[in-house]
C-alpha cells in the first residue's frame, strides 16, 4: 500500500487540539501516514489599502496586521512540531499556512484538489452560533468530496 | 490615549465598504476586526453574537488577540460586562479600576489596558456585542463612539441578512438533493 494523505486542517481552538491529540494517537505509529497540516487565514483586505483616500495611520496600522499574522505563523510551526514531538518523522509532517479570500470549505477543497488525500481529520464544532451562520464544515465537506475518509473528531 | 477623535471620514469609509464587499459573516467581521485595530491603532477586537440558550458570547470575528486568551473559557454574558447586553455601551477605560470583567488575570497578562464594548442591536434586542481592546488607558470620545455604535447597527444587519441567505442556501441544497423520482410521482398524482 503506498503513502496514505492525512490533512488536518488547524484553527487553534481547543476542539483542533483533540483532533491533533486524535491524528497522533491513531496515525503517528503508521509508517506510511504523512501529515499535513493546514491553516488558512482571511488574508488582509488588499483592496482597501490601496485605496488613495486611506489614512497613513491605517497604512501604518497595517503592518501591525501583517506582525499578528506573522505571530500566527510562530504558533502554527510549534503545533507542527508538537506532532513530530509525538512520534511522526519530521519528513512526514507538512505545514501549510496560507491566506485565503474565501470560505475555509473553499480552501480545504482547493488543496484537495491538488493533493488528493486520503483521510482528513475535523473537530466537531458544537451547535453555536457560527454555525448557525455559517452552516456545518464537515456536513458541507462530506457533501462536496468522494472517496475521502472523514473523521469528526468529537 | 487622550479624547482624540480616531474615526474620521475616510476610516469609516474603508471600514464600511470591507462591509458592503464581504461575501460571507465571517469575511466581513474578520475583515472589520483588522481594520478597526489598523485604524484605531488599538491592540485587538472582537465581534460576538450573543446565544439566547446558553448566555454565552460566542466569537464570530477577532484579530489581535492571542490563542492562549481567546481559549481562555465560555465569555458569559452576565458576567463578562453585562451592561452592554442591556443595550449601552460600556466604556472600561482603565481595567485596573474596573470590576466588570469575567477573566481579569487573563486580561492584565494579556497586555490589556481599556476595553470598549458595544451592543449590536437588532429590532431593538441585543444580540452580539463589539469589542476592542487597548494596550494603554482609553478615554473615547463621544463621536468615536457614536460612529462604532453605527458600526455595530451595521454588524447587526449583516447578522441578520447573512442567516436569511444561510436559509436559502440550504433550501437550494435540500431542493437539489431530491430525487427525480420523487417529483415525477408527484406529477402523476
Amino acid at each position: 500500500m503506498g503513502t496514505q494523505k492525512l490533512l488536518l486542517p488547524y484553527n487553534f481552538s481547543e476542539r483542533d487540539r483533540k483532533a491533533l491529540e486524535f491524528t497522533a494517537n491513531t496515525f503517528a505509529p503508521h509508517a506510511d501516514v504523512e501529515v499535513t497540516l493546514f491553516h488558512a487565514y482571511l488574508s488582509l483586505p488588499e483592496v482597501e489599502i490601496q485605496d488613495r483616500q486611506v489614512t497613513e495611520r491605517l497604512k501604518g496600522g497595517m503592518s501591525y496586521l501583517q506582525a499578528k499574522i506573522s505571530e500566527l505563523e510562530s504558533v502554527f510551526k510549534n503545533v507542527r512540531d508538537e506532532l513530530i514531538d509525538r512520534g511522526f518523522p519530521p519528513a512526514r509532517v507538512r505545514a501549510v499556512f496560507r491566506p485565503r479570500k474565501k470560505e475555509v470549505l473553499n480552501a480545504i477543497l482547493d488543496l484537495h484538489q491538488r493533493e488528493r488525500f486520503n483521510v482528513i481529520v475535523l473537530s466537531h464544532r458544537p451547535a453555536t452560533l457560527g454555525r448557525f451562520f455559517a452552516g456545518s464544515l464537515h456536513t458541507r465537506l462530506i457533501s462536496a468530496l468522494a472517496n475521502v475518509t472523514i473523521c469528526v473528531v468529537s | 490615549m487622550g479624547k482624540e477623535e480616531k474615526i474620521d471620514i475616510d476610516v469609516f469609509k474603508v471600514v464600511t465598504r470591507a462591509i458592503a464587499h464581504s461575501d460571507s459573516l465571517e469575511a466581513m467581521t474578520a475583515y472589520l476586526s483588522q481594520l478597526l485595530v489598523a485604524a484605531l491603532g488599538i491592540k485587538g477586537c472582537s465581534i460576538f453574537a450573543l446565544n439566547p440558550e446558553t448566555g454565552e458570547l460566542e466569537i464570530i470575528g477577532t484579530f489581535g488577540l492571542s490563542v492562549s486568551f481567546l481559549n481562555k473559557g465560555p465569555v458569559l454574558s452576565k458576567k463578562s460586562i453585562a451592561r452592554t447586553l442591556k443595550g449601552t455601551p460600556v466604556i472600561v477605560a482603565d481595567i485596573e479600576a474596573a470590576k466588570v470583567l469575567q477573566y481579569p488575570e487573563q486580561t492584565r497578562t494579556e497586555g490589556i489596558r481599556a476595553i470598549i464594548s458595544l451592543p449590536v442591536i437588532l429590532n431593538g434586542k441585543v444580540i452580539g456585542a463589539l469589542r476592542l481592546y487597548h494596550r494603554e488607558v482609553w478615554k473615547i470620545s463621544d463621536r468615536d463612539k457614536d460612529s462604532l455604535l453605527v458600526l455595530a447597527e451595521m454588524i447587526g444587519l449583516a447578522m441578520s441578512y447573512t442567516r436569511l441567505a444561510q436559509a436559502v442556501q440550504a433550501v437550494h441544497e435540500a431542493v437539489g438533493d431530491m430525487h427525480t423520482v420523487w417529483l415525477i410521482s408527484r406529477d402523476k398524482g
